[in-house]
């Protein structure tokens, strides 16, 4: 993460802003940092992780000079920055620098970059992989466990039909089945990738 | 709006986030989507499970023509999507295997079979004997590491199934001794201090569960009941008889009246409670048998346990 904290207080108002009142012990700082990956790996941007932390550090430095934002919503604020960092981002790459320090630009749609390391490259990181996986999976409750495992399998109607009856057993509406099962396979997903990270 | 309508709109709505993903829409479109996909909350988790959703259809190869073009010219063009392909790759195998297991537990003459006993004899030729040597290690390893997984998996749900059980079965010998003082009290019998009557307890996993090693049951002189609990794999009858055997000595040594199954956790399971001088330090065989409507009964399985005196 970059230079943008300057002290432990300024960071726990950031985290208290982001929290918009309710207190969620650090979850919307990473559920931000999650969608802003995912925004900057949508638009094909090499370093999405960088980026996002750039992001959230010009929020976070914006908020601790100014004291307070209230003209946007916390997550809205994160965006803008965010398409400003992209523009930023663009430009460098558009003008041959490595952009944003370090960072650098896939190019067209359809490059396949190599920045970060994939998981599986060769059969023993397949290997690593699953084991990781188990390892994430047993980390997890008994229930969540299955019921991750059940709401991804089967395809086409047979997956909607398993999602239906999972709702119906858990008690649960679609839609607060898909975020719970969202959620569980989130936590998993970085779950293995800081195990096959570590080694 | 019709519930027809509200899922054609659905499904329109899956498509065209699909779109966006693969990045087939036009800028300001995509603009205001990327825009919900982080301000908005229902939005951001609306498109995590649709991004899933097509990366795992990507593994299952459901996807074709543009669609899948586009996944892999585009979706696939940075390595954290790679990724997300790779762990849906690996949920996959973990579900294959999940399924086959299950279908072993349905069939269980057939998962006595070993697999490699599938290849006849008569393929395994020596021009290609290397080749398939390497091949079947590398099946038995695969193999191996799912069965791994998958044992460890199952027993971590077993235990905290069985603490549920045992959480149940203590509940159980509480009331078998307030139902006993109870019982005592109303027929004035205030020689026997039924409060200081010792049990102890005993959680038998359902017979099928093969792979569980003997259950031991400790009795110590001052223990006057023993108190069996018996999980069914399914709870089929409307009442139940348990029949303890030595089968050393070939003897019944006690059975109960007609019991009824309770829940436990998501389970069934009936419990007896048996005097504990009727054991001796052995082997004995808990049998249960479930009681017909029209009386008959018919056994439901065996439960061995040991028997330990201190």
């Amino acid at each position: 993460m970059k230079n943008w904290i300057s002290t432990q207080d300024s960071f726990q108002n950031f985290l208290h802003w982001l929290d918009e009142g309710v207190d969620s012990a650090g979850e919307k700082y990473l559920e931000m940092h999650r969608r802003l990956v995912a925004y900057f790996d949508r638009k094909n941007c090499l370093t999405a992780d960088d980026l996002a932390d750039e992001t959230l550090g010009r929020v976070a430095q914006k908020l601790q000079e100014k004291g307070e934002i209230t003209e946007l919503s916390p997550a809205h604020y994160c965006y803008v920055t965010a398409k400003f960092v992209f523009l930023e981002y663009l430009r460098h790459a558009k003008h041959g620098r490595a952009g944003l320090e370090e960072f650098s630009v896939s190019g067209q749609p359809g490059s396949v970059p190599a920045a970060a390391p994939l998981f599986a490259e060769k059969d023993e990181d397949q290997e690593k992989l699953l084991s990781c996986l188990d390892s994430c999976l047993n980390k997890l409750s008994a229930a969540d466990s299955k019921l991750i495992l059940e709401y991804y399998q089967g395809e086409k109607h047979e997956k909607i039909e398993r999602r239906r009856e999972l709702g119906t057993r858990l008690g649960l509406s679609a839609n607060a089945l898909s975020i719970r099962a969202c959620r569980i396979r989130t936590k998993v997903e970085q779950c293995v990738k800081d195990c096959c990270k570590s080694g | 709006m019709s519930s027809s309508e509200k899922n054609e709109k659905n499904v329109f709505e899956d498509q065209y986030l699909v779109l966006y993903l693969v990045g087939a829409l036009p800028a300001e479109e995509a603009d205001r989507l990327d825009e919900l996909s982080i301000a908005d909350d229902d939005f951001a988790w609306r498109l995590r499970e649709v991004e899933n959703d097509l990366v795992d259809s990507y593994v299952h190869s459901e996807l074709s023509g543009e669609t899948l073009a586009r996944f892999k010219a585009f979706y696939m063009a940075t390595a954290q999507k790679q990724q997300k392909v790779q762990f849906a790759q690996g949920l996959r195998q973990f579900q294959v295997a999940n399924t086959s297991r299950a279908k072993i537990v349905d069939k269980p003459s057939k998962s006595r079979v070993p697999f490699w006993s599938t290849f006849p004899p008569s393929r395994i030729i020596p021009q290609f004997g290397i080749s398939v040597v390497a091949l079947a290690m590398m099946l038995i390893a695969g193999y191996l590491l799912v069965q791994n997984a998958h044992l460890r998996r199952e027993a971590r749900d077993a235990r905290a199934q069985y603490e549920s059980m045992d959480q149940r079965a203590g509940k159980l010998e509480n009331d078998l001794k307030q139902q006993r003082t109870a019982h005592s009290e109303a027929q004035y019998l205030p020689s026997v201090d039924i409060a200081q009557l010792t049990t102890v307890s005993l959680l038998l996993p359902p017979p099928s569960r093969g792979l569980s090693s003997l259950k031991t049951v400790t009795i110590h002189p001052r223990t006057d009941l023993v108190v069996l609990l018996l999980t069914l794999e399914s709870a089929n009858f409307p009442g139940y008889r348990v029949i303890v055997k030595d089968p050393a000595a070939k003897q019944v040594v006690w059975q109960s009246s007609e019991l009824e199954a309770n829940s436990v956790g998501d389970r069934k399971a009936v419990s007896a409670g048996l005097p504990a001088n009727l054991l001796k330090a052995r082997n004995y065989i808990a049998e249960v048998a479930g009681l017909t409507n029209a009386g008959k009964q018919r056994i439901v399985g065996d439960y061995p346990f040991h028997v330990v005196l201190k």
